[in-house]
C-alpha cells in the first residue's frame, strides 16, 4: 500500500483509507487487513471526492487535524472516508437538510466523535454561524441545486484565508439544454470573485455531466 | 478539547430534537397504513388469480400442498386488510374527529398520503381538496386542452355515487368546502360538530338531485351517451403516452438541434418560410395579372399557427412568399391609385420581384412610339422626364415583358410591325399582342 495523500492510500487498482472504528463497515464495503492495519475501500462510484482522487486530484483538501465543512452530507457515506483522514484531533461539520439522512448520520457521530451534525438550509448561513468563530482550514460542497455556486459563496466566509475548497458541479441542475462547457463558464465567473481555481476535472465514467473543481480562497 | 466535547453533545441534542418534531406526529403511521392497504389490494387480486387457476388443474400430493399455503396466505392478507381498516378508522377519529365523519376514514386517510402531513393537509384550499386524486387530468387541463377534473379521491364518496354526471362537480365543490372548514376545526381543537353539518349536507345535496335539468345540461348528456367516453379518453391518452414517451427519451445533443434548425433557416431571406400551415393559393386570372402570379396577399387565419416541428410543412410549396423588403406598390409614376400606377409599365419593379417590372396589363408604353397619341401621361411623354423610362433605360434582352424590348436581328419582333399597327389594335389584349414571359 502506498500513500498518494495524507490518508489516503492506493493499491495500484482502488483507495482506501485506515479505520478509525476498527472492525465496522458504514455502507458495505470491503475491508482489507494489511501489515496489522486497517483499511476500508474507497468506492469511487458512489463518491465524488474519491472519483476526483482517482482521476487525478493535485491536492488533497483533508489533512491530519484539520477542521472541515461538509455541505451535503446526506448519510455519511463519504463523510466517514474524510473522517478516518482527519482523525483524532479533526473535525467535521457536517450539514444537510433533510432529517431521514441526519438520522443516520446521528448513528454514526456516536461512534465517531469527529462529526458535528447540523440541520439546516445550506443558503441560511445564519442558523449556525455561532459554531465559525474560528475558521475552518477545508470545505466541500456537493449539493444538487441550480444555485450551487451562489451558495458555495456564501459560506466562503467560514473558510480560512488560504484555505482550499472543492466543488461538485451537477450541471444538469442548473440547465439542461446547454452544454456542460458553457455551464462550466458561467459557473466559474461566479466563483473567481472570492475564489483563484486551480484545477477542474470531469469525474467522467463515475458520474455524468459532473465538474470537480478544486479552488483556493484568495 | 473539553470545549470541543462540549459542543459536540449540544450539536447533536439539537439535531435530535429538530428529527423527533417532525416524525412526532401520528398522522406519519396513517400514511404507511393506507399505501400498504392499497399495495395489498393489488396483492390479494394477483394471487387470487393464481389461486382459481390453480385450481382447475387438479394439484394432487405435493402440489396439493403447495396449493393449500397459498390459499392460507391469501386468507391471511383478506384478514390483514380489516384489521388495517379497523385500525385507520380508529386513529382518524382520534386526530380528525369532524374530518373523518364527513368524509369517510379511508377517503380521508388517501387524502391525508397525497398531502404528507397534517399541517399541510389543513391549510390547503377546498380546491386542491376537490382535485387531489387526479392529478393527471388536471396537469392535462393546465398544460395542454383538455377539460378541468371534477374531482380526484372524492369521487368514492357515498354521497357522490348516486349523482347524475353533470351535478358532481357542483356537489364535489360543496363538499370540499365543508371538509376544507372541518380540517381547520381539528387542527386548531375545536368543538365536534360533524353531526349537524352532515345532515345539512345532506339536504343540500338531495336538494341538487331533485333541480330539473336544464336545457344545457341535457343536450350534453345526450352527446356524451352518444360518443362513447372510454373510447374519447383512450384515443387522448394514447397521443398523450406517445407524447410523454418522446418527450422523456428523445435526446438531441446541442449540436443535432442547432443542425436541425439551421437546415431549415438557411439561405436568403425569399427562400426564409416562417413556421405554419399555410392555406392553398387561391387567385383567379385577373388577380394573378393585377397582383402577380401568386394571388393576393390575403392570409386564411391558418396563417399564423406556428407550430415547432420544423419548416417542413407539405402545403409549404403554395404558399404565397413573404419577402424582407416591402411590396407595397409605388407610386412613382405620379400616380393617384394603385391600379393608375400600374398602367404604365416602368423600369423599376413597382410590386418587388426579382425578375422585374410586373406588367400584365395591355397598356403599355411603346419605346419607339413616342409620338403616340396614347401616351397622354405628360411625365412620360415628356423625353426629359425622371419618370419616362425609354429616356432612362435601355431595352434589354432581359425584359421581355415590355412590348419592345426584344433583339434586333430576330425578324419577327420588328419595330416595324408594331409603327405599323393602329391604335386600337394594339390596345386591345389579344393572344397576339399578349406576350408571355
Amino acid at each position: 500500500m502506498k500513500e498518494i495523500f495524507d490518508g489516503i492510500y492506493s493499491d495500484g487498482k482502488n483507495i482506501y483509507t485506515k479505520n478509525l472504528v476498527l472492525g465496522k463497515k458504514v455502507y458495505g464495503e470491503k475491508i482489507v487487513r494489511e501489515g496489522g492495519e486497517e483499511f476500508r475501500e474507497w468506492d469511487p462510484y458512489r463518491s465524488k471526492y474519491g472519483a476526483g482522487i482517482k482521476k487525478g486530484l493535485k491536492k488533497s483538501i483533508f489533512f491530519n487535524g484539520c477542521t472541515a465543512i461538509y455541505l451535503g452530507s446526506a448519510e455519511g457515506t463519504t463523510v466517514s472516508h474524510v473522517s478516518d483522514i482527519v482523525e483524532e484531533k479533526g473535525a467535521i461539520f457536517c450539514i444537510d437538510v433533510s432529517e431521514i439522512a441526519m438520522n443516520k448520520l446521528t448513528k454514526l457521530a456516536e461512534e465517531r466523535e469527529n462529526i458535528y451534525p447540523i440541520l439546516s438550509d445550506a443558503q441560511m448561513t445564519e442558523n449556525y454561524k455561532e459554531y465559525f468563530e474560528t475558521k475552518a482550514d477545508a470545505m466541500f460542497q456537493d449539493i444538487s441545486q441550480r444555485n450551487q455556486a451562489d451558495i458555495f459563496v456564501r459560506n466562503s466566509k467560514f473558510l480560512k484565508k488560504g484555505g482550499l475548497g472543492a466543488l461538485a458541479l451537477k450541471t444538469k441542475s442548473i440547465s439542461q439544454s446547454n452544454l456542460k462547457e458553457d455551464i462550466l463558464k458561467s459557473e466559474i465567473n461566479i466563483l473567481e470573485k472570492e475564489f483563484e481555481i486551480l484545477q477542474t476535472i470531469l469525474i467522467e465514467p463515475y458520474e455524468k455531466h459532473h465538474y470537480l473543481i478544486l479552488m483556493r480562497k484568495k | 478539547m473539553e470545549q470541543r466535547d462540549f459542543l459536540r453533545k449540544q450539536m447533536l441534542k439539537k439535531t435530535r430534537e429538530q428529527i423527533e418534531e417532525k416524525f412526532a406526529g401520528k398522522e406519519i403511521h396513517i400514511i404507511k397504513a393506507i399505501n400498504l392497504l392499497m399495495d395489498l389490494d393489488s396483492i390479494n387480486n394477483l394471487m387470487s388469480e393464481n389461486l382459481n387457476e390453480w385450481k382447475t388443474r387438479n394439484p394432487q400430493d405435493e402440489a396439493q400442498n403447495q396449493f393449500e399455503s397459498l390459499q392460507k396466505n391469501t386468507t391471511q392478507i383478506q384478514e390483514e386488510k380489516t384489521k388495517l381498516i379497523e385500525f385507520i378508522e380508529k386513529e382518524m377519529q382520534e386526530e380528525f374527529p369532524n374530518f373523518s365523519q364527513i368524509a369517510t376514514p379511508i377517503i380521508g386517510a388517501k387524502l391525508l398520503s397525497e398531502a404528507g402531513s397534517k399541517k399541510r393537509l389543513c391549510f390547503m384550499p377546498a380546491s386542491t381538496i376537490q382535485v387531489l386524486g387526479a392529478e393527471k387530468a388536471l396537469f392535462a387541463h393546465l398544460r395542454k386542452n383538455a377539460k378541468s377534473p371534477k374531482h380526484g379521491h372524492l369521487f368514492n364518496h357515498p354521497l357522490l355515487q348516486n349523482m347524475p354526471r353533470f351535478k358532481r362537480g357542483k356537489a364535489a365543490r360543496i363538499i370540499a368546502g365543508k371538509l376544507a372548514i372541518a380540517l381547520k376545526q381539528d387542527y386548531f381543537k375545536g368543538k365536534d360538530t360533524s353531526k349537524e353539518v352532515k345532515e345539512e349536507l345532506e339536504k343540500r345535496i338531495v336538494e341538487i338531485r331533485n333541480e330539473p335539468e336544464t336545457e344545457s345540461q341535457r343536450q350534453r348528456e345526450n352527446d356524451y351517451e352518444q360518443i362513447n367516453e372510454d373510447r374519447r379518453r383512450e384515443a387522448f391518452n394514447k397521443e398523450d403516452k406517445k407524447k410523454d414517451y418522446e418527450r422523456e427519451h428523445k435526446t438531441f445533443t446541442p449540436e443535432e438541434r442547432k443542425a436541425y434548425f439551421e437546415k431549415n433557416n438557411k439561405g436568403k431571406p425569399w427562400n426564409k418560410k416562417p413556421i405554419g400551415n399555410y392555406p392553398p393559393r387561391e387567385g383567379s386570372l385577373s388577380q394573378k395579372r393585377k397582383f402577380g402570379s401568386r394571388g393576393p396577399r390575403e392570409f386564411s387565419n391558418n396563417y399564423n399557427n406556428r407550430t415547432n416541428e420544423g419548416f417542413n410543412s407539405n402545403d409549404s410549396f403554395n404558399a404565397p412568399r413573404e419577402r424582407s423588403y416591402s411590396t407595397r406598390p409605388r407610386s412613382f409614376n405620379g400616380a393617384r391609385s394603385f391600379n393608375e400606377s400600374r398602367r404604365f409599365g416602368s423600369d423599376k419593379p413597382q410590386y418587388g420581384t426579382r425578375r422585374g417590372p410586373r406588367t400584365f396589363n395591355q397598356d403599355k408604353p411603346s419605346y419607339g412610339n413616342r409620338d403616340s397619341n396614347y401616351n397622354k401621361n405628360p411625365y412620360l411623354s415628356d423625353p426629359k422626364s425622371e419618370f419616362n423610362p425609354s429616356y432612362n433605360t435601355r431595352p434589354k434582352y432581359s425584359d421581355r415583358r415590355d412590348g419592345n424590348s426584344r433583339p434586333s436581328g430576330s425578324s419577327k419582333f420588328k419595330s416595324s410591325g408594331f409603327k405599323n399597327k393602329s391604335k386600337t389594335s394594339f390596345n386591345k389584349r389579344t393572344p397576339r399582342t399578349a406576350k408571355r414571359y
